[in-house]
C-alpha cells in the first residue's frame, strides 16, 4: 500500500509530462487535448536547446572521466593506509555533499572566480569542475566499500611475492578488479552531473548552459514546450544510466558464463 | 637452496606482540614446519621471510646471501596462501602464467609451462576454468602451481591447508609433499594443526608467545618434547607434576611410578608425561593383587571414546583422584592398565624450557 503511494507520487508526474509533451493543448483542463509532435520538432529546431543538449553530454563525460581518474588512485591509496588520519579525510569526502549545499558551493564560485586573478566564472572547465566537486564522493564510497569487500590486499600480496611491481599490480590485478565498481558509480556520476541545475545555474555562462538550466527558460511559454522539454531530459538521464547498468550487466553475465 | 633465519627480532608498533630471537636453518630440501597456537607468532614469521615485513634486527639469507632488506616481489619465493588469493578475473591458467608474464617468459613458453605444472597437479583440464566456478581443493593446487611455475628459491606455504576440509587435507598433505620433493625445494610450512606437520616436516618448530619453544624432528618433538608445553600441543599425553624419589622412582602426587629417571638426580622437580599408547590395558591379573605391581591400576573408565582404529579411554585410578588417558586398539573391557617404565618421560618442570 505505502509502496503504491510511493511509486505513483514518483511516477504519475513523470506520466503526465510524457502525455502533455504530445498534446496539442493544454490549458485548465485535466488533460491535454489533441495529439501533435510539434513540441518535440520545436525543441529540435530551437538552437539554444541544441547547443545545451550536446553541452550536457559533454560536461558528463568530462566529469565522469575526471572524477575517475582522481577517484580510483584516491580511494585506493586511502584503503592501502587505513590510519586513523586516512579514515577521517575518507569519512568527510563522503559526507561532502550533505555538509555543503550546492547553493553554497554556487555562491563560493560566483565569489572566487569573478576576481581578477581567476577570472574563469563562465567558463565550461569551471562547471565541469564544478560537477567533479559534487559527484565525487558517490564515486569514492563505492570503491572504498568494493575495495574492501574484494580482498584486494590479499591479491596483491600475492601478486607482489609472484613478483610484481607496485605499477603491474595496479594495472593487472586492481583496475580490472574494479571495473564494474567504476562503472556503478559512473552511472551516479553522469546521472547527477546531466541533471545537476543547482550549481550550474549560478555560474554557467550564457553560451555553455547545459540542458536542465535552459529547461528552466521552456516553463515561461507553452506547457507542451516544457513537457517536451522535460521529457528528453529524463531520456537523456535514463541514457546516461542505462548505459552503464546494461555495460555493467554484460561484464558480470560474460564472467559467469566462462 | 638453503634458509636461515637467524636471531630475527620483529615488534608489531605500539604492541608487545611479534617474534623474537627466532632461529631457523632449513637445508636444501628440508621441509620445516612451524606449528603454534593462533598468535604464537607463526604467520609473522613466514612475513619476515617472504619480505612482507623487515625484521626489526637479525637477518635472513637465501643460500648464504642475505636478503633481509631484499624486497618481497624481488626474493623470488614461491607463497601459498590460506586464502588461495588466486586472481579472479584470471583464467587458471592465466594465474600459473602470471609470475612467468611478470618475468618477461613468451606467451607461447609461459602458457606452454603453466599448462604443464596445471597437469603436474591434476589440473591440466581445467586451464580454461575461472577461480570462482572451482572447488577449494582445486583453487590450492592452482595456488601451488603458480607458486612453483617460476622455479623459486624456497615455498612458503601459510596455513594452506586450514580452509579445506578434513579428507581433502590429507590428500593435499602427500601432494605437497611430493612436489615439494619432486621441485628438490626447501619449504616453510606454518600451520596450527600438529597433525599435518608432523606428517609432512622434516623438522618442526614450535612456537609460542613469538619465541621458537622447540626445534626438532617430528620424532624427536613427540618422543622427547623439552617441555610441558610441547608435550601438551604435540599429540595427547598424560601430564603429571613430579618428584625424583629415587634412582627409579617419580612421586607424581597420587602414587609412584616406576621410570628410569636418567640425568635427573633425587628430590628434583620434574614434570611426567606418558602418551596414551604407552597406557596398556591388562587382562585382570588373578593372582597378583593391586598395588605390588607398580605402575598398574584399576578402576572404571570415565570416558570411553570410540574413535575408528583407536579406542580412547580416561581410566580413574581405585582410590586416588587421577585419571590416565589411554589408547587401544582392544574392543574389550577395560579395568586395569599398566605403564611400562621405560616409557615414563622425565621433563624439566613448568611450562617453559629455562633458556
Amino acid at each position: 500500500m505505502v509502496i503504491g503511494i510511493y511509486l505513483l507520487y514518483i511516477f504519475l508526474p513523470i506520466i503526465l509530462l510524457i502525455v502533455g509533451s504530445f498534446g496539442e493543448s493544454w490549458t485548465n483542463t485535466l488533460l491535454p487535448t489533441g495529439f501533435s509532435l510539434r513540441w518535440y520538432l520545436d525543441v529540435w529546431h530551437d538552437p539554444s536547446f541544441r547547443r545545451a543538449f550536446l553541452m550536457s553530454l559533454y560536461v558528463a563525460l568530462g566529469t565522469s572521466a575526471i572524477v575517475t581518474a582522481l577517484t580510483v588512485p584516491l580511494a585506493y591509496a586511502l584503503t592501502r593506509s587505513m590510519g586513523r588520519t586516512a579514515t577521517l579525510v575518507a569519512r568527510l569526502v563522503a559526507v561532502m555533499p550533505i555538509a555543503a549545499p550546492p547553493v553554497v558551493l554556487g555562491f563560493g564560485y560566483i565569489i572566487i572566480f569573478s576576481t581578477d586573478t581567476f577570472p574563469w566564472l563562465g567558463t565550461t572547465a569551471l562547471i565541469v569542475a564544478a560537477h567533479v566537486v559534487t559527484t565525487l564522493p558517490y564515486m569514492f564510497q563505492t570503491l572504498v566499500a568494493d575495495i574492501r569487500h574484494l580482498h584486494l590486499d590479499r591479491l596483491e600480496l600475492a601478486a607482489e611475492s609472484l613478483g610484481a611491481s607496485f605499477g603491474q599490480r595496479f594495472f593487472h590485478i586492481v583496475l580490472p578488479s574494479l571495473r564494474h565498481s567504476i562503472l556503478a558509480g559512473l552511472v551516479v556520476v553522469s546521472a547527477i552531473s546531466i541533471g545537476e541545475f543547482q550549481v550550474t545555474n549560478l555560474i554557467a555562462g550564457f553560451l555553455n548552459r547545459t540542458y536542465p538550466v535552459v529547461l528552466l527558460q521552456a516553463f515561461y511559454g507553452a506547457t507542451g514546450f516544457a513537457c517536451a522539454t522535460t521529457v528528453i531530459l529524463l531520456f537523456l538521464a535514463a541514457i546516461g544510466a542505462g548505459a552503464g547498468a546494461l555495460t555493467a550487466r554484460a561484464a558480470a553475465r560474460a564472467k559467469e558464463s566462462v | 637452496m638453503s634458509i636461515d633465519i637467524e636471531q630475527c627480532n620483529f615488534q608489531y608498533p605500539g604492541t608487545g606482540v611479534g617474534v623474537f630471537d627466532v632461529s631457523i636453518n632449513a637445508a636444501q630440501g628440508e621441509l620445516i614446519a612451524v606449528i603454534g597456537a593462533s598468535g604464537s607468532g607463526k604467520t609473522t614469521m613466514l612475513k619476515l621471510v617472504a619480505g612482507f615485513e623487515q625484521p626489526d634486527s637479525g637477518c635472513i639469507r637465501v643460500n648464504g646471501q642475505d636478503v633481509t632488506h631484499v624486497p618481497a616481489r624481488e626474493r623470488n619465493m614461491g607463497v601459498v596462501f590460506q586464502s588461495y588469493a588466486l586472481f579472479p578475473l584470471m583464467s587458471c591458467l592465466d594465474n600459473v602464467a602470471y609470475p612467468l608474464k611478470i618475468r618477461g617468459v613468451s606467451q607461447a613458453e609461459r602458457h606452454k609451462r603453466a599448462l604443464a605444472m596445471l597437469d603436474r597437479v591434476g589440473l591440466g583440464a581445467f586451464a580454461r576454468r575461472f577461480p570462482g566456478s572451482m572447488s577449494g581443493g582445486q583453487q590450492q593446487r592452482v595456488a601451488l602451481a603458480r607458486a612453483l611455475v617460476f622455479n623459486p628459491v624456497v615455498l612458503l606455504l601459510d596455513e594452506p591447508l586450514s580452509a579445506l576440509d578434513a579428507g581433502l587435507r590429507v590428500e593435499m598433505r602427500s601432494q605437497i609433499c611430493e612436489l615439494q620433493r619432486e621441485h628438490g625445494i626447501t619449504a616453510l610450512h606454518v600451520t596450527h594443526d600438529q597433525e599435518e606437520a608432523l606428517s609432512m616436516a622434516t623438522k618442526i618448530a614450535l612456537m609460542h608467545q613469538g619465541r621458537i619453544v622447540q626445534l626438532a624432528s617430528p620424532q624427536e618433538l613427540y618422543d622427547n618434547p623439552n617441555s610441558r608445553l610441547v608435550a601438551a600441543f604435540v599429540g595427547q599425553a598424560n601430564l603429571w607434576e613430579g618428584t625424583v624419589t629415587s634412582q627409579s622412582r617419580v612421586d607424581v602426587g597420587f602414587a609412584t611410578l616406576a621410570c628410569e629417571i636418567g640425568a635427573y638426580k633425587e628430590g628434583a622437580a620434574v614434570t611426567v608425561l606418558v602418551r596414551p599408547e604407552h597406557v596398556q590395558p591388562l587382562q585382570e591379573p588373578a593372582s597378583a593383587s593391586p598395588g605390588l605391581c607398580p605402575n598398574t591400576f584399576r578402576g572404571p573408565l570415565a570416558s570411553d571414546t570410540f574413535l575408528g582404529a583407536l579406542r580412547r579411554f580416561e581410566l580413574a585410578a581405585e582410590g586416588t583422584s587421577a585419571r590416565i588417558l589411554g589408547e587401544t586398539t582392544a574392543r574389550t573391557p577395560v579395568g586395569c592398565i599398566h605403564i611400562d617404565p621405560h616409557h615414563v618421560r622425565l621433563l624439566p618442570p613448568g611450562d617453559i624450557p629455562l633458556a
